[in-house]
Parts: structure tokens; sequence; C-alpha cells
């Protein structure tokens, strides 16, 4: 399961697992965003490339408005599958 | 030691908590630690779900077919569809640069990368990873 929340109108918390099943309920929120937010993944267990999908579609339709998404929070395991993709040069990661 | 289970699943996205399940109920005997276990469910996730949206391409007629073995030193675990099957040759590498804001072939590249061998099997409908557990 993933949780979907948001601290501010600027920051989304992300909690549990971000795979296929869960994409169409992560593309809903990640839609709503405007300018530059970001991703909290303190509590996200798992990221598939499902859901690196959603995010890069994400970060895409941002740039277009001069916005982007920063990550936070990556445990070790995500920030692995986030290497490993090459998406340490496609999003700003703190 | 030999262990196995095989499951069999219906092609649909609302069945990936169970493979999750399945695959950690699996490892959990063997006692992994806990990146290569983490590894193992990630890579099991992404052949599953290339299995039901590309391979039955969601049909809910045909099956995905996961089947599990461990023995001493290697964790086997192979992913069948009942689709037309694929070329993973044909499958674009997706840390190309002009391929890196693509959304495609990163389950593939994931796998690729992760497990230790990977063979395609029945025209690509059977993918069989392999993970080495000891020494």
């Amino acid at each position: 399961m993933l949780e979907i929340s948001k601290a501010d109108e600027s920051t989304v918390l992300l909690k549990g697992r971000m795979d296929a099943s869960q994409a169409d309920a992560a593309h809903e929120v990640m839609d709503a965003l405007t300018g530059t937010c970001t991703v909290d993944f303190a509590g996200l267990e798992y990221i598939s490339s499902a859901g690196l999908k959603v995010l890069l579609a994400t970060q895409q339709r941002l740039w277009e408005s001069g916005g982007e998404i920063v990550l936070q929070g990556m445990t070790p395991h995500v920030r692995m599958v986030f290497d490993l993709a090459g998406f340490d040069s496609v999003f700003k990661i703190s | 030691m030999r262990l196995h289970r095989q499951l069999k699943l219906e092609s649909s996205l609302e069945h990936m908590d169970r493979i999750v399940e399945e695959t950690d109920q699996f490892l959990m005997p063997l006692g992994l630690d806990d990146d290569l276990a983490y590894n193992i469910v990630l890579v099991t996730t992404e052949a599953v779900t290339n299995a039901i949206e590309h391979g039955n391409a969601m049909d809910a007629d045909k099956w995905v077919h996961v089947h599990y073995e461990a023995t001493e030193n290697v964790v086997e675990i192979s992913v069948e569809d009942e689709g037309e099957g694929f070329s993973p040759s044909a499958v674009p590498d997706p840390l190309a640069e002009e391929n890196l804001l693509a959304g495609g072939g990163r389950g593939v590249y994931l796998i690729e990368e992760i497990a230790d061998e990977v063979e395609y099997q029945a025209d690509g409908r059977r993918v069989v990873m392999r993970f080495k557990t000891g020494s």
C-alpha cells in the first residue's frame, strides 16, 4: 500500500510501497503539483520502475513551467534504485 | 537443502501486495541479509509487473506463473506469462542519454542489474533470475 499526504502546498509525503498497483493514485496527487515541490521519501520502503515513471512524468511537466521536484529523505534501498536508474542526474536529491 | 514454492496469479496489478508477501515468506527461512532479500523482492515484483502489463497485456484470461527455488547457495525465481514473448535485446537502454527521460525499459534494466544471472526462455515469456546466497 502507498499512503500519500501533503505536509503543505508544496510538500508531498510518501509512505509504504510505490509500485505499479499504486501508480494511478500517485499520478493523481503528482498531477496537482505546481512550481517547485518537495517529495519526502522518509516513509517510503520501496519504489519500482512504475513509481519512477510517475516521478519522471511529473518532473518533465514541472520543468516546462520552470519548476521541479526535489526529493528528500530516501532510505539507502530506495536511493540504490534511483542511482541504478540514472535518476540521480534527473532529480535533485537532498 | 531445497525449498520451492509455486504461485499462479491473475493478470491484475491488484496482486502486487501478494507477490511481495509470498516472496518475503519464501525468503524468510533462508535468513538472507536485508539488502539481498530487498533486492530479490524488488526484481520479482518488476518481473511480475512486466508479465502482467506487457506479457499478458492485462488479459484477465491469462495467468502469471511464479516458481521459487532455493538451494544451498542460490535462490532461483522464474516468472512466466502467457503472452507473445519478447526479445530482451529490443528493450532500449534506459541509461542512454537519448532514453534517460523516456518512460520504458527500466524494469528489465533493474532485473538485469540486480540479479546475478538472468535467463530468458520460451521466447521471452519466461524470465529466470538467480541470486547467489552463499560463497
